[in-house]
């Protein structure tokens, strides 16, 4: 079936409210505009669909949460607001609504008050910056999605932890839409946390998250993508920073067949500041693909980014980093720094950082680099009695080890390193002494 | 302790040892001295191991064993040293998880009980005192952002944990003021002991008025050119290596 056929036969399932229809119909003109991704499709070029095309991947939509093997207790104890999604969608009965405080609302798109569903539209109509065939193939889909509404001046104490599960016996596809406004003054952390069932088949999950930060509004967030096996995942976070809002990030990338990740944040007041700090270890014939886009719309804005990839066997790592400073935008501070460490001759990297700067009075740096392990601090380890492989290990971990450290949340930290020690092995006597910082 | 036999070595298939003999007993402290390039680095370089350092010719007695089919790790863990003359930094790998990891692999090597968590960090904050470096280096990475002489200590206070049978300082006194040089000093002559030797490489006499060496050996070009006790080093300060050029031959 050739892309177009396809993309033509796409009819948008039923909403569950009205507006969404209209979403819908912008979707598909403009999935037809770009068409299926090929390898000429700039947004697509190193990380090919063709598996998501060829099984029943997308053609299956999940009708619901089988029964699952999920069990909270597997869980890290981060004592935090679980809010628990299985294959896409919300499930009440998992999650600790009861824990939500005061002044902090949690609802469905379609049971949204007016004023709500309103703002949900604006923002999904208008949110999405850097868009391609999947952004829109997502925006035909979205049947209903959940709001996390925070008012004025809320301080969430307890991180809001977003669990999401993913496990069937058939291939599927899951969307998933979430909208997430922070009043002024608020503050909150989230962590968004991927797995998957050993045991479950391929899932497709597709998701968009919409961040919208008032004035002064701080969001941490940390988003792990663990989840393994044979899992697909793309999905766009989309952020919008008002007058000296601030936004930090997290990513960890493990596992999975293909993982795609979007990350724009448009600074559109003065004084916003964000922080991404990303650590992405793909191995065997995984695929991890990064795009970042940082939008400096307004003056005095101020962006970090810190990039790290470890890429082992036959795996692939795609890292575009893209920088736009609007002209009006003076006084901006950019910062973008990719490095990749390739553990493996057949392992690949792509990075590509992207400036665009229309404004005369910035600072802007960026770089990237890919190499190997550093031979001279290999043989300093060596030469104190540490096996060549341990050495190895200890090196390449160290090569992440300060980014997972900004997670600031001991119990999280601790189970990543452990998620991490397993990633490089399952000799216990070379991961023994790692993490003791 | 060490016996080293007509030792030709090069690097990028140049060769910069050419025919090195030098002979260490336990217990002996070798001052080796002589010119910048004249290969007294890539001596240490060769006998811990080093990738890309390669042996054409001669050979190395360590503790009556072939030194040189060893690995850089099991040298080490054998009980041979190099303080490096430019320590690495390494970012993210903290200097505790660092040495621990030291520690118990020769440890194990050697058949000794591994250190528990508790034992290891009272001897860690003891070493680190000894040096005068704060405890905070210990969480740290490895040498970073240390200053040359915080760079210098570490690697005695390496030495210290790791009580090696044959230490190889190489410079360890450049860049130092008096009074690092002097807690540099100290740390060696604490483990001066009758079954321990030391082969101090430096272009400093001063350094020597802290360790008294049993021998001054000149390298130049590759070679051993001259060896005395210590008022060859004196020698050698007023001199200048100049007039043991012809001797080289
Ligand atoms: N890794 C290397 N690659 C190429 N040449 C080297 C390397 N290491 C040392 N050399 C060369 O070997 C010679 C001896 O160097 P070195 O042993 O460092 O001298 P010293 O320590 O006595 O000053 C010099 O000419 C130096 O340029
Ligand atoms: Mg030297």
């Amino acid at each position: 079936m050739s892309s177009a056929t396809w993309i033509n036969e796409q009819i948008p399932p039923e909403p569950k409210v009205d507006w969404l229809s209209t979403l819908h119909r912008e979707g598909l003109n403009q999935l037809t505009d770009f068409g299926w991704p090929n390898r000429k499709t700039e947004a697509w070029k190193y990380s090919p669909l063709t598996r998501v095309l060829k099984g029943s991947l997308l053609e299956t939509p999940n009708t619901g949460s089988e029964l699952s093997s999920f069990n909270a207790a597997n869980l890290p104890a981060v004592d935090g607001i679980r809010l628990v999604f299985v294959n896409g969608q919300f499930e009440s009965g998992l999650s600790d609504l009861e824990q939500l405080p005061a002044g902090v609302c949690w609802v469905r798109y379609s049971e949204a008050n007016q004023e709500q569903q309103a703002y949900i539209q604006a923002q999904l109509q208008s949110g999405v910056v850097a868009q391609h065939s999947l952004t829109a193939l997502h925006q035909t889909r979205v049947v209903d999605g959940w709001l996390l509404d925070v008012d004025e001046k809320v301080r969430i104490e307890k991180p809001v932890y977003w669990v999401h599960w993913a496990e069937a016996s058939e291939e599927s596809y899951s969307v998933l839409s979430r909208c997430v406004r922070l009043g002024k003054q608020s503050e909150m952390t989230l962590i968004e946390h991927q797995l998957s069932s050993e045991q479950s088949a391929a899932q497709f999950q597709h998701q968009s998250v919409h961040f919208d930060l008032a004035d002064s509004a701080r969001l941490r967030h940390q988003l792990l993508q663990l989840d393994g096996g044979d899992q697909v995942s793309v999905g766009s976070w989309n952020s919008r920073l008002a007058n000296h809002a601030y936004l930090e990030t997290f990513i960890m990338g493990l596992g999975g067949h293909l993982k795609r990740v979007d990350y724009s944040v448009c600074h559109q007041g003065e004084g916003a500041e964000s922080r991404l700090d990303a650590a992405i270890l793909p191995k065997d014939k995984q695929h991890f693909d990064l795009h970042t886009q940082f939008e400096h719309e307004v003056p005095h804005t101020q962006s970090q980014q810190v990039v790290r990839t470890i890429a082992d066997d036959q795996a692939k790592a795609v890292f575009n980093g893209r920088i736009h400073i609007h002209p009006q935008a003076q006084k901006t501070l950019a910062e973008l720094s990719n490095k990749n460490l390739l553990l493996s001759e057949q392992a690949e990297v792509y990075t590509k950082p992207e400036l665009e700067i229309y404004a005369d009075d910035v600072r802007c740096a960026h770089g990237a680099t890919v190499s190997q392990l550093d031979h001279q601090a290999l043989n300093y380890l060596r030469s104190r009695g540490i096996s060549k492989a341990e050495a190895e290990v200890m090196l390449s971990f160290g090569f992440i080890q300060t980014l997972i450290q900004r997670v600031d949340h001991d119990v999280l930290i601790h189970y990543l390193v452990e998620r991490l020690t397993s990633w490089f092995g399952a000799d216990q006597q070379l991961t023994q002494h790692l993490g003791s910082l | 302790m060490l016996a080293i036999e007509n030792l030709h070595a090069q690097v990028d298939e140049k060769t910069i040892l050419k025919g090195l003999n030098l002979n260490v007993k336990p217990g002996e402290v070798h001052a080796i001295m002589g010119p910048n390039g004249a290969g007294k680095s890539t001596l240490g370089n060769v006998l811990s191991g080093r990738d890309g350092y390669e042996v054409t010719e001669g050979k190395v007695l360590f503790d009556g064993h072939n030194l040189l089919d060893q690995d850089t790790e099991v040298r080490a863990r054998n009980g041979l040293f190099l303080a490096f003359q430019y320590p690495v930094e390494i970012p993210g790998v903290s200097n505790l998880e660092f040495l621990k990891a030291s520690v118990d692999a020769t440890r194990e090597h050697q058949g000794l009980e591994p250190l528990d968590a508790v034992q290891f960090l009272k001897l860690a904050r003891e070493k680190c005192k000894a040096v005068n470096l704060d405890q905070s280096f210990l969480k740290r990475g490895v040498n970073e952002g240390f200053s040359g002489g915080e760079k210098k200590r570490n690697e005695i206070m390496q030495m210290m944990m790791l009580e090696p049978k044959l230490a190889i300082l190489d410079e360890t006194d450049s860049g130092l003021d008096i009074d690092a040089l002097q807690v540099v000093a100290d740390g060696v002559n604490a483990l001066r002991s009758p079954d321990r030797s030391f082969i101090v490489v430096t272009h400093y006499q001063r350094l020597l008025d802290f360790i008294v060496p049993d021998y001054v050996h000149v390298l130049a070009d590759g070679k051993i050119v001259k060896s005395g006790d210590k008022s060859l080093a004196l020698e050698l300060e007023n001199k200048g290596y100049g007039w043991l050029q012809g001797q080289a031959s």
